[in-house]
């Protein structure tokens, strides 16, 4: 290689020789500090858990242990979630890992929405998820969080709530008479003027079957119910990926907003869902 | 207001300390006192100039002003004035047909903002004749004094305390009574001088029910009740300096706005100032050195409405402090040069709450004015020349650096809906120069031309208001922060003549404007207020036109007769050629003032042409022609020690039912109404 750069230097195209060598360097050099780093962390500090949430629930089964996190109470809808895997002493794990959420209700049994952010292979015994309840707790029935990690199956039995504004909006299709499940994930703190807005969408074609659904577009229409008016310059949530969908929303005013949706499949609605807001 | 009490206080106790330890230099003080030049030398406590673009007073004016009873009266008495209404109170000037946005008010070379995003509070509003020393009105681009405008200034001179040795003591009271509106006014007015101070204090009440119009009908909510106050400290440092305080301040409560959707709760102006005058410093001649600060704060209430869509919350506030230095530089007979640098900040900020019918809804809220901050500095040069024995020449300029910006966060969130900003300072220069050359055909006869341009800064509302429902078109208006400045070249010429006591004058203008502002309907946006029509964002547009006149003469029949006509005309076209909103018909006036004895009777009749002009863009209707009579009647009794005098007379005598063409809503004017009035004088 040595030689190869030597000889370049003798052509006429100096400059972007000179160029191509800085790009090899920095290459190198990056390539160096990313062992140093990295063999530093091996050798001298503890695997770590870190996060801002607060602990949900934790549970120990089959020598593991494993708590939650999340930045509130379960609720109907769309939970990010963290998760601590140790073993009995206490050791951060990494492996792979699977979840199942399930609702057990009297005469049948049903999963829900579920994604794996960054996959499912964890280290340093933290594992991210994010499951859309579609229920909550009750009388009805009650959910169970079965963790698979390498083999090892951890149950977990949590409590989701109903939000005071719901958060999570089912529609039949009016298409396809399916049932459409729209989760409203931002704004989660709204503020006057202009806001991203996130909603993801799930299609329930069996129980335990709620794949994302990727080919609809969306119309938005925040209005202000006791005035009966709306707001300008929305832009009307497109397709980003697994079933997600960003725009952005205004809100000229506080109060109460209300979010109308529009879902359609090409030309053919499947229906108009809506969400509260109060801020 | 404290501080500033004390500082009464202490200013009054230094008088009389001085009167105690100096009993010898006093005499000898009194009579050096006569002979300073800026003495304020009206003895009369009721002594008003009222000056209009020519700047000078004709007789008339004098008897014309002891009949007018508050300061809107007294402005719509200027050629060239008309006053908008939006109820009985707080009329809005117009100079030949412009706004408030277009033109700048000041007090005593002041800047100060009215509080009311719905402009029921212009600075007229608290204001009062009793204070009021002068009013200096000036039109179009030409004479810019305190700031730059497109559409003119109104600068009102507050009264001053006199020195006056041989009457150290002086004070006026003065009540009266208006039937139309069953309104009671009261006000007083002291002066005392001793020594190297001067005193005066003053105050008004006034307190008027519902009016009735010429319908016979009773305006519901056209009520108001306020108090005004003033005082001032005047302390001579030496025989060549002197030191004013001044104060003014002027609540105002319960007062109705029938032509709006609201009322206002209470309507709150303080105006502080301290002023240095000398004799000369330097190459200065009559320096004078003013630091003041002002506030308004403006509440406005619907809940004594019967029915309203939705309760709301709109209170405002504004601040401004500033100061400047004004002196003049050369003066020879030939020539003269005055100049003015000053600068102020102002901060200015309107919220609205509305509260739902429905109480299970939360109360939503915007911020109409989010935090909006001005500052400006500004020097300004005026020039007069003689240079050939019958031609005279006057130079003018202004350059103005002004910086705008908004404070708060909410309102950055609010604005980012459009994708504007109004967080980094938009940093402006306006430029002023006007050019006017006089003949003097003889000495009583002359004309003028004149050549002005000028540009203004878009109003606060203009620049960063957000949803602020405009009854006059209905609809909602959203201010650009990204809004140009507006300019008007401004051409005008006059003639005048005078002969003995008779005199005649007429003024020609032409006003063109270029990014004139105006609201512009946006089909994209939706209406926020119930009841709005839609959504129209403040825009510069490419141009606007204005031509118009005025016409004033008084013909003296004898000592005891004359008659004052008078004829005021605007025309105003868009950049489309369609006419512009809130346009004055042909105006004409027609007066005749005869003596008998110690009386003055002052018949009055004033016709009004058909508007037929309107702007569609505005939702105008047309305005049928009307015409007005009334009558009036001065008694004045001059005793050796005090004077007294009594008005009265009918306003509107034919009980005519009309509104003017500009004013806000479809609200009839007052009915026939008498009244009287009388003041002493001691």
């Amino acid at each position: 290689m040595g030689e190869k750069i030597s000889q370049s230097f003798h052509s006429c195209d100096g400059y972007n020789n000179i160029k191509n060598l800085m790009k090899l360097l920095s290459i190198v050099l990056l390539g160096l500090t990313i062992l140093t780093m990295s063999s530093c962390n091996n050798d001298e500090v503890e695997p770590i858990f870190k996060t801002d949430l607060s602990e949900i629930i934790s549970v120990t089964e089959n020598d593991l242990t494993i708590t939650l996190y999340a930045a509130e109470d379960f609720f109907v809808g769309y939970n990010s979630i963290t998760a601590k895997i140790e073993d009995a002493s206490g050791n951060l794990l990494s492996g792979n890992v699977s979840v199942a959420p399930i609702m057990n209700m009297e005469m049948m049994t049903h999963a829900c929405p579920l994604e794996y952010p960054n996959g499912q292979n964890f280290t340093n015994g933290s594992f991210e998820f994010n499951s859309v309840f579609v229920m909550p707790s009750g009388e009805m029935g009650s959910w169970t969080l079965t963790f698979d990690v390498d083999g090892m199956a951890v149950k977990m039995p949590i409590t989701v709530v109903q939000p005071e504004f719901s958060k999570l909006k089912s529609f039949v299709s009016e298409m396809n008479d399916a049932s459409y499940f729209v989760a409203f994930i931002e704004p989660s703190a709204p503020e006057v003027g202009q806001n991203d807005i996130e909603l993801a969408i799930y299609k329930k074609e069996s129980m335990m079957s709620w794949p994302a659904v990727e080919n609809l577009s969306l119309e938005i229409e925040p209005w202000m119910v006791s005035m009966d008016h709306g707001s300008p310059n929305n832009e009307a949530p497109v397709h980003v990926d697994n079933g997600h969908y960003t725009g952005k929303v205004n809100f000229t005013m506080t109060g109460d907003w209300q979010i109308r949706i529009t879902v359609m499949e090409g030309r053919s609605k499947h229906g108009e869902p809506y969400f509260d807001l109060v801020f | 207001m404290k501080p500033i009490s004390f500082l009464f206080l202490f200013v009054g106790l230094v008088g009389f300390a001085s009167a105690q330890t100096e009993k010898q230099a006093y005499e000898a003080w009194l009579d050096s006192i006569k002979n300073e030049q800026y003495i304020a030398m009206d003895l009369m406590l009721d002594e008003l100039v009222l000056s209009s673009l020519n700047k000078d007073q004709s007789k008339y004016q004098q008897y014309r002003k002891y009949n007018m009873r508050n300061t809107d009266d007294f402005v719509n008495n200027l050629l060239g004035v008309h006053m908008m209404r939006r109820g009985n109170f707080a009329n809005e000037p117009l100079l030949r047909g412009l706004a408030s946005d277009r033109y700048i008010i000041s007090v005593d070379g002041m800047r100060i903002f009215g509080a009311c995003t719905d402009k029921m509070d212009p600075v007229s509003s608290y204001i009062e004749p009793v204070n009021l020393q002068g009013l200096d009105v000036s039109f179009g681009s030409a004479g810019n004094t305190s700031g730059l405008s497109t559409g003119g200034a109104v600068d009102f001179q507050l009264k001053r305390p006199v020195y006056n040795s041989d009457k150290p003591f002086m004070a006026s009271l003065s009540s009266g009574f208006s039937s139309v509106s069953r309104g009671f006014d009261q006000s007083f007015d002291l002066n005392f001088s001793k020594n190297k101070v001067a005193y005066r204090f003053s105050g008004v009440h006034r307190k008027a029910a519902n009016y009735i119009n010429g319908e016979g009908l009773k305006v519901d909510y056209s009520q108001y009740e306020k108090f005004n106050y003033a005082a001032s400290i005047h302390y001579r440092l030496s025989s060549t300096s002197k030191l004013a305080i001044d104060f003014l301040g002027d609540d105002a409560w319960d007062v109705g706005y029938p032509a709006l959707p609201m009322d206002v709760g209470s309507a709150k102006a303080r105006l502080f100032a301290v002023t240095y005058y000398m004799n000369s410093f330097r190459i200065f001649m009559d320096p004078e050195f003013k630091v003041y600060h002002n506030y308004i704060n403006h509440m406005m209430d619907d809940t004594k409405r019967d029915s309203v869509a939705m309760h709301m919350d709109m209170p405002g506030f504004t601040e401004t402090t500033g100061t400047y230095f004004k002196a003049q530089l050369i003066e020879s007979e030939k020539q003269k040069l005055n100049f003015r640098i000053d600068g102020f900040r102002s901060f200015a900020r309107a919220e609205m709450t509305m509260y739902p019918n429905d109480e299970t809804f939360r109360e939503m809220f915007m911020l109409t004015w989010p935090d909006i901050h001005r500052l400006a500095a500004g020097v300004q040069m005026d020039y007069d020349l003689s240079f050939l024995p019958k031609w005279e020449l006057n130079v003018g300029m202004r350059s103005e650096f002004t910086q705008s910006y908004i404070s708060s966060q909410f309102g950055e969130q609010q604005l980012s809906i459009f994708n504007k900003s109004g967080e980094t300072p938009l940093n402006k220069w306006l430029n002023n120069l006007s050019v006017k050359t006089t003949r003097r055909h003889r000495t009583d006869v002359s004309t003028t031309w004149s050549v002005a341009f000028s540009e203004r800064l878009p109003s606060i509302s203009e620049q960063f208001g957000f949803y602020l429902f405009n009854v006059h078109d209905g609809y909602d208006y959203l201010g650009d922060p990204d809004l140009k400045t507006e300019r008007n070249l401004h051409l005008e010429t006059s003639h005048k003549r005078t002969n003995g006591s008779s005199s005649f004058t007429v003024n020609l203008f032409g006003y063109f404007f270029s990014n004139y502002i105006m609201g512009i309907y946006d089909a994209g946006l939706s209406a926020m207020t119930i009841g709005s029509k839609g959504v129209k964002w403040y825009r510069n547009t490419p141009s606007a036109t204005m031509f118009g006149g005025e016409v004033a003469s008084t013909k003296e029949f004898s000592e005891l007769s004359s008659l004052i006509t008078e004829v005021n005309v605007v025309y105003g076209a868009d950049f489309e050629g369609e006419p512009l909103p809130q346009m004055p018909p042909l105006k004409m006036k027609l007066s005749w003032l005869q003596k008998i004895g110690d009386w003055t009777i002052y018949p009055e009749v004033e016709w009004n042409a058909t508007q037929k002009r309107i702007s569609e863009k505005f939702q105008e209707l047309s305005t049928d022609s009307y015409m007005l009579a009334n009558l009036k009647l001065t008694k004045v009794w001059k005793g050796t020690k005090q004077k007294s005098s009594m008005n009265m007379g009918i306003e509107n005598i034919f009980d005519e039912a009309y509104r003017e063409h500009f004013d806000v809503g479809q609200v009839l004017r007052p009915g026939r109404s008498f009244y009287l009035q009388w003041k002493i004088i001691l």
